[in-house]
């Protein structure tokens, strides 16, 4: 178990209802829910492993795999989608070689869909790290990651 | 406790305080339907199934969870209940693989196909191992469902059958998450539960790893309280349901756990705890292996005596005389007995007393296995032996090196399974073991356990306590005069002879973790007699098993290995000296691995220069499956050939060479040399449907025409091999000579066309044949009025002299053989096809 998994444990009560806000904290801090925190969370709490990756699995906020230093998302809902959002994610695809809901083997990106972010004003939209780029076009997406590396 | 009452269904019934309106009525003798609930489980609530009406209640409340309560008046039945029920169980089918229940010809394919298929894949009811036992099948006919207004999905999840042992489908899966309550209730932190969510929910294990990357025990117990077809024993399942079950014991680790043996037509297939709880958990060994053991395909089934410097076949009476004989000369010091711990209590007293009155030796130890090491004592034992004071031993397993062996003049062995000891023998007694015998076990907790024999052995195959009283008697010793095991205990009381201290009890517990599971049964490695535990190995120690292995053994290397359309499987092989000598229609035997069947398979071609054959193989059954789960790179443990008579090749006129299935493959060679021979040659290839044709080119390229007929005419003609030939003869072909390769049902029904127009044909008898030589005799043809034998005199034999009506039957024979025989090494996930180390060499 590392200090990080540790010191958030200690934090909490070694009960049941303690199970969630750990997951929470985990994956704030590590930004993901790895196989050894499971571990670690089913010890001090006392609760299989199975339960854990399945209550974390039932809630759509968490993820189990280490996440890329810098999280793509292009959307691909429908306004986004008639102004070009696929052709967008195209070129993302092939400019980082991976598929949505990948990681790029360095750990540079991670790609992700999602639908619609709201912003449809904007459209088509690509966010980074939380950042909403609007009026994106496959070239300025490229370059946009080129930036990033 | 306080006593209630509460009226249901009209009726006053009596309950104690705490229970469930379920458990109330369960009581009382009145049926409401459950799924999610289980006597051995808490009340869950899940499934809605157990819906009754309560006055003063609103809605319907499950049974399942409702505590009974004084005054309480329930309803179970009634129309809006049926109907809700029934809508509950439309939901779980419409979600499962469930055409068979809207099927409208069921009641016709019950009648004609009594027994599921053995299919990798479950896709409805038929191809299901759980058909007889299915509690979701049960109540969808108790609830008369027979159509569905919601559309039946398949979710498509990847079967689970990385594992040892046990099965995964989760397709079949209701949810109603018994599996995963009660690995928790066992085992305090389960190893599965419920995992995702909405419609990917599933049961599964933390990140979807194997079982044996989890905490895992494989104690079985989601397997056998699935009341679907989900989790399966892979051993067990094409069994169907056991006859009757019985209480015994394990012996093969001190702990001596209690288990229920599972009987079918005699044999033992199964067992399992005797009680859904953590006090009655069993390891892996008791759970799978047990069974595994005595049904194992390297047991030796008959006595066996040497003459000169070979083991033969003996009576039982013979075996007893000969043992009797040699050890006449041995009695005092230079004898020595070596015993196992898994002996019964009145065995070792036998053994014993064998050794001290009949013998006059006090040379008597016990083997013992702790950890990966085996254990004899009193250590003097061995050590006479190897001074070479010990000059005849009697030994019940394979304990000694064959340094020690070299030091020995006479060996008996009485034993399970083939060793090194047995290989030099003088006589080896084929004996009766664990769910075959009965007796008494002193466990490590100091318990008095009860083996019941509850399996019947195979046919004169005594156990321990029998021969060696047998032999006694043979030598002219009285007192050994023995019926049951009963009558030695008697025996034992009043000599107080009766073994009070327990012996230690394993550390770590093999209950607890599977790297402690026990590794030896008399001297044996049970992971060299049940694969699947390799699984548990260490890499290094797979490793050390491979190199063993592959010393021991002179390969077929496998060149290539593909599936050329869904279960047809095609294997090329280097057999340079079988290349060199084959003609076309003969046969090889082959080995897949060292305790595989040998099996006949036509030699489909064969490549002279390269010295490469090919064989074409559908995967039916054990010995298919293990050669269509080869890969190039690997080696057969044995290949025999070519054997059979070629067929004759010379100038007929006008050939046809039809083939269907395996044979498809077969018929090239034939279709080839007949070409060659100036015959204008006729291929006609049969498949279910146009997906299922293959080696149209190579056939096309051997022949002068190809004929393809389809069952469904998705391509070339409708119909069968029959259809075919029937469209020649109309369009005026005259056929000279017909070869038919193929299943025994479609040649029969080829030959009798074929009677009708006199067209000379040939059929291939490969389907019966088992040894290759003529000794065995499973291949019997009735020809006329002669006997032949497909494996010399053919395989290929005169269709239309055969009595196909006696083949079809001896043939339906064999099919709890075949059951037996299914592989049960686990096949990794996405991988085109695995065989353990012990099935390769
Ligand atoms: S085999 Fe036993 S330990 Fe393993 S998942 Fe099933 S119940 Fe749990
Ligand atoms: S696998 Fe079997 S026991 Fe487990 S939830 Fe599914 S149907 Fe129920
Ligand atoms: S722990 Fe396993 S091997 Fe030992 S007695 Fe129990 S079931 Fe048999
Ligand atoms: S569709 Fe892309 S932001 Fe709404
Ligand atoms: S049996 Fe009561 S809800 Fe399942």
């Amino acid at each position: 178990m590392t200090q990080e998994l540790q010191t958030v444990l200690q934090s909490y009560d070694r009960s049941r209802d303690s199970l969630i806000p750990i997951l929470q904290d985990v994956q704030g801090k590590l930004g993901y829910i790895s196989e050894d925190a499971v571990k670690g969370i089913s010890e001090y709490l006392r609760v299989s492993q199975s339960s854990i990756y399945g209550v974390a699995t039932f809630y759509t906020q968490f993820r189990f795999t280490r996440p890329g230093d810098h999280i793509v998302r292009v959307c691909q809902g429908t306004a986004c989608h008639v102004r070009g959002g696929q052709r967008i994610m195209n070129e993302v695809v092939k400019y980082i070689g991976i598929k949505p809901g990948e990681t790029t083997p360095d750990y540079k990106f991670s790609l992700e869909r999602v639908a619609c972010f709201g912003s449809c004003a904007l459209s088509p939209i690509v966010v980074v790290d939380d950042i909403v780029y609007g009026r994106m076009t496959p070239q300025k997406t490229k370059q946009l990651l080129k930036e990033m590396e | 406790m306080t006593e209630i009452q509460l009226t249901i269904e009209g009726r006053k019934v009596k309950a104690k305080e705490g229970d469930t309106v379920l458990e109330a009525a369960q009581k009382a003798g009145i049926k409401i339907p459950t799924l999610c609930a289980h006597p051995a489980l808490e009340p869950y609530g899940a499934c809605r199934l157990c819906i009754v009406e309560i006055e003063g209640m609103r809605g319907y409340p499950t049974s399942c969870t409702t505590p009974a309560a004084e005054g309480m008046v329930v309803k179970t039945v009634s129309p809006e209940i049926i109907e809700l029920r029934k809508n509950v169980i439309k939901l779980m089918l419409s979600g499962h693989t469930s055409p068979c229940f809207v099927c409208l010809h069921r009641e016709s394919c019950e009648k004609y196909r009594p027994r599921s298929f053995k299919a990798g894949k479950v896709t409805r009811c038929v191809f299901c191992s759980n058909r007889d036992t299915c509690e979701l099948r049960m109540l969808a006919d108790e609830y008369e469902i027979n159509d569905l207004e919601v559309p039946i999905i398949y979710k498509n999840l990847e079967v689970e059958q990385i594992d040892p042992f046990m099965d995964r489908d989760y397709n079949l899966c209701i949810l109603c998450g018994r599996c995963a309550r009660i690995c928790e209730k066992i085992h305090e932190k389960g190893t599965i539960d419920f995992i995702n969510r909405g419609k990917d929910a599933r049961i599964g294990t933390a990140f979807n790893r194997p079982h044996t990357d989890t905490d895992c025990r494989f104690c079985g117990a989601c397997v056998d309280i699935c009341p679907t077809g989900a989790m399966s024993d892979r051993f067990a399942k094409w069994y169907g349901a056991p006859d009757w079950v019985q209480e015994s014991t394990c012996v093969v680790c001190p702990l001596g756990c209690s288990l229920n043996f599972k009987i079918k037509d005699g044999k033992a297939i199964g067992a399992s705890m005797s009680a859904f709880s953590r006090e009655a958990r069993i390891c892996a060994i008791g759970r799978f292996v047990l069974p595994q053991l005595l049904n194992n395909p390297a047991r030796r089934l008959s006595h066996q005596v040497r003459i000169e410097d070979g083991l033969i076949e003996a009576s039982y009476k013979e075996a007893v005389e000969r043992a009797a004989g040699i050890l006449e000369a041995y009695r005092g010091d230079q004898f020595a007995l070596i015993a196992h711990s898994g002996a019964t209590r009145e065995e070792i007293y036998i053994l014993k007393k064998f050794t001290k009155e009949v013998m006059k030796s006090d040379n008597f130890a016990l083997a013992t296995a702790n950890g990966d090491k085996l254990l004899i004592q009193p250590a003097s034992v061995l050590d006479a032996i190897n001074r070479g004071k010990i000059k005849a031993l009697y030994s019940l397993g394979d304990f000694i090196d064959p340094i020690s062996i070299e030091k020995l003049e006479a060996i008996i062995v009485a034993d399970l399974f083939p060793s090194r000891l047995e290989k030099t023998a003088d006589v080896f007694l084929a004996a009766a073991a664990l769910a075959e015998t009965d007796g008494t076990f002193l466990n490590s907790q100091g318990k008095v356990k009860t083996l019941k024999a509850a399996a019947t052995p195979p046919e004169n195959l005594f156990p321990d306590w029998k021969i060696v009283c047998d032999i006694a008697k043979k030598m002219g010793v009285s007192g050994f005069g023995f019926r049951t095991t009963g009558g030695i205990l008697k025996e034992m009381k009043k000599r107080k002879a009766i073994d009070q201290e327990p012996p230690l009890s394993p550390e770590p517990s093999p209950l607890e973790h599977v790297d402690s599971l026990p590794q030896f049964y008399r001297g044996h490695r049970l992971s060299d007699l049940v694969c699947a535990l390799e699984a548990f190995m260490p890499p290094e120690e797979i490793e050390k098993k491979k190199e063993r292995e592959e010393a021991e053994e002179t390969p077929f290397r496998i060149i290539e290995k593909i599936e050329i359309v869904p279960n047809t499987h095609m294997v090329t092989i280097q057999a340079p000296v079988i290349a060199q000598k084959c003609q076309p229609g003969q046969f090889v035997i082959a080995m897949v691995g060292r305790t595989s069947e040998r099996i006949p398979y036509t030699i489909s071609d064969f490549d002279r220069k390269s010295g490469t054959i090919t064989l074409v193989t559908l995967e039916l059954g054990r010995s298919s499956r293990e050669l269509a789960n080869t890969r190039a790179g690997e080696y057969l443990a044995h290949l025999t050939g070519p054997l059979g008579k070629p067929v004759d090749v010379k100038k007929y006129g006008t050939v046809v060479c039809a083939g269907g299935c395996y044979g498809v493959g077969a018929m090239l060679p034939i279709a080839r040399a007949m070409k060659q021979a100036g015959n204008r040659v006729i291929c006609i290839e049969e498949a279910a449907s146009h997906y299922l044709l293959h080696w149209k080119d190579r056939l096309s390229a051997n022949c002068d025409e190809l004929v393809i007929v389809t069952k469904d005419g998705s391509e070339g003609l409708k119909g069968g091999v029959q259809e075919a030939i029937e469209m020649l003869i109309q369009r005026g072909e005259k056929i000279d000579q017909a070869y038919v390769i193929g299943c025994t049902f479609m040649m029969m029904l080829v030959s009798e066309l074929a009677k009708k127009h006199g067209i000379p044909t040939q059929t291939a008898m490969n389907p019966l044949m088992l040894d290759g030589t003529g000794m065995c005799g499973a291949c019997r043809v009735s020809v006329g009025e002669a006997t032949k034998f497909a494996c010399v005199d053919g395989p290929f034999l005169d269709g239309l002299k055969i009595n196909w009506i006696e083949l079809m039957q001896r043939q339906a024979a064999f099919k709890t053989e075949e059951i037996e025989a299914m592989p049960q090494e686990p096949v990794p996930m996405h991988e085109p096809g695995h065989a353990c180390l012990t099935a390769k060499g």
